[in-house]
């Protein structure tokens, strides 16, 4: 890849065709290479969104493939993992939804699918499958939005972006699934203080 | 002093998005109200406990499938047409969907297996190889009241995975096959509110599709380009279930 950089300065100098040309080849490499590595975000990111293993299957496919497709699209100084995550969000929204997949459809899966198991082992592991299963349970778009910012590790601007959404919006979803989770808590460790 | 501190403010300062400031105001409002104290309690979820409750669920991801080695646009194989087809849906349909009206029209069940099976691409089934689906198959079969294990061995195409969806609160079988060029194909069974029709071809979201509904169910064999070649699997398949 040095070697074409390289050849492209040597080559093209200031001419934009041929910039473009060993750009356009040299993203499509870098996202070939990541993408085995981003690739269980990139589902764990489509089973946040989509709320179901087998939709999330699909949807991880669908926005690797678009990614490729796309890759001249994808600027070099931007966030690889971002990049592929909005693409995998506008597959759903906008295909997905035609489709009606989503829950508020009519295309519901009505699969028996365990959601994936969190590995068995020690019962801290409990405590982390319940809050697991209490981030599945809130709306969509909360949940989406927890997992950009409290497993992603975004920033609310990022997410925002991301999500095409105000920061305003961002802060109320986290607050909301905040409360959410906290309520969903309070039975067990109620009360006694 | 008792500026009023909203549950978002609050969110933010646990999530460290505030400047120095505004930090410092809401600690202070802290100390000053008792109440908000008790609100901050009610939002502060451990967000540690969020990240490893799913960093967890990562080893369970499916492995990455094989990409196609060329770049798809370079390519003018029909199977990538199907993409470029779900994008060009997807745009109209999600036009509508922001700015139509709140009642959209009862979809149409073949419309909705089209609009699915739009998105499939070959990678979509790559894992999928047929085996192990008899069990699947059977527990699906009774479910419908028919048999659908026949349906498996279909000339020109390749069983690969059957699926339990759903249209309008009934169940949908959805049985997907491949050509042996690799274009996914597949078999969709539901029951409909229709009356009995015998089978008819036409495009569906750029697909090749046949239909047909008997005794209350509804078949539809979608997939490819060629009419000819569905309706040919039409009336195999009406024979078979």
């Amino acid at each position: 890849m040095q070697t074409s950089f390289t050849i492209a300065r040597n080559l093209g100098g200031g001419d934009p065709i041929i910039r473009r040309l060993f750009h356009q080849r040299t993203s499509e490499d870098e996202i070939r290479e990541s993408l085995p590595d981003l690739y269980p975000r990139l589902w764990r990111f489509a089973l946040a969104l989509t709320g179901q293993a087998h939709h999330a299957d699909d949807l991880a496919q669908a926005a690797s493939l678009r990614a490729i497709e796309k890759a001249d699209k994808y600027q070099a100084d931007t966030k690889l993992d971002a990049w592929v995550f909005t693409i995998a969000r506008r597959i759903w929204l906008n295909e997905m939804r035609a489709a009606k997949v989503r829950n508020e459809g009519n295309l519901v899966s009505l699969d028996a699918i365990e959601l994936p198991d969190p590995r068995s082992g020690p019962e801290t592991n409990i405590l982390h499958r319940e809050v697991f299963n209490n981030v599945m349970a809130l709306p969509e778009a909360q949940r989406v939005t927890v997992l950009l910012v409290y497993v992603e590790g975004y920033a609310y601007k990022e997410a925002a972006d991301m999500l095409d959404i105000p920061i305003g919006t961002v802060m109320s979803r986290l607050s909301a699934a905040r409360k959410r989770i906290q309520e969903q808590h309070m039975p067990r460790e109620a009360r006694q203080s | 002093m008792t500026e009023h501190v909203s549950d978002e403010t609050l969110t933010a300062f646990l999530d460290g998005e505030l400047s120095a400031d505004e930090s410092a105001a809401v600690e202070s409002a802290l100390t000053a109200q008792p109440a908000l104290a008790q609100r901050l309690a009610q939002l502060d979820v451990v967000k540690d406990d969020i990240a490893m409750a799913f960093d967890e669920i990562l080893p369970s991801a499916p492995t990455m499938p094989d990409l196609p080695s060329a770049s798809p646009r370079a390519k003018s194989a029909s199977p990538f047409m199907g993409l470029a087809a779900a994008a060009a849906v997807g745009a109209i349909i999600g036009f509508g969907a922001t700015f139509g009206t709140s009642a959209p029209s009862a979809p149409d069940w073949k419309e909705a297996i089209a609009n699915y099976q739009v998105l499939y691409v070959p990678e979509t089934l790559a894992t999928a190889t047929g085996q192990d689906q008899a069990e699947r198959l059977e527990t699906f079969s009774e479910r419908l009241g028919l048999p659908l294990k026949e349906a498996t061995i279909v000339d020109g195409l390749t069983f690969r995975r059957v699926q339990m969806l759903g249209f309008e609160a009934a169940p949908l079988v959805q049985m997907a096959y491949v050509s042996p060029d690799g274009a996914p194909f597949a078999f969709c069974i539901t029951e409909v509110g229709e009356a009995d029709y015998a089978p008819k071809t036409e495009n569906l979201s750029g697909l090749a599709a046949a239909h047909w509904v008997e005794d209350g169910i509804g078949y539809l064999i979608i997939g490819g380009d060629d009419l000819d070649f569905v309706n040919g699997l039409a009336a195999t398949l009406a024979t078979k279930v």
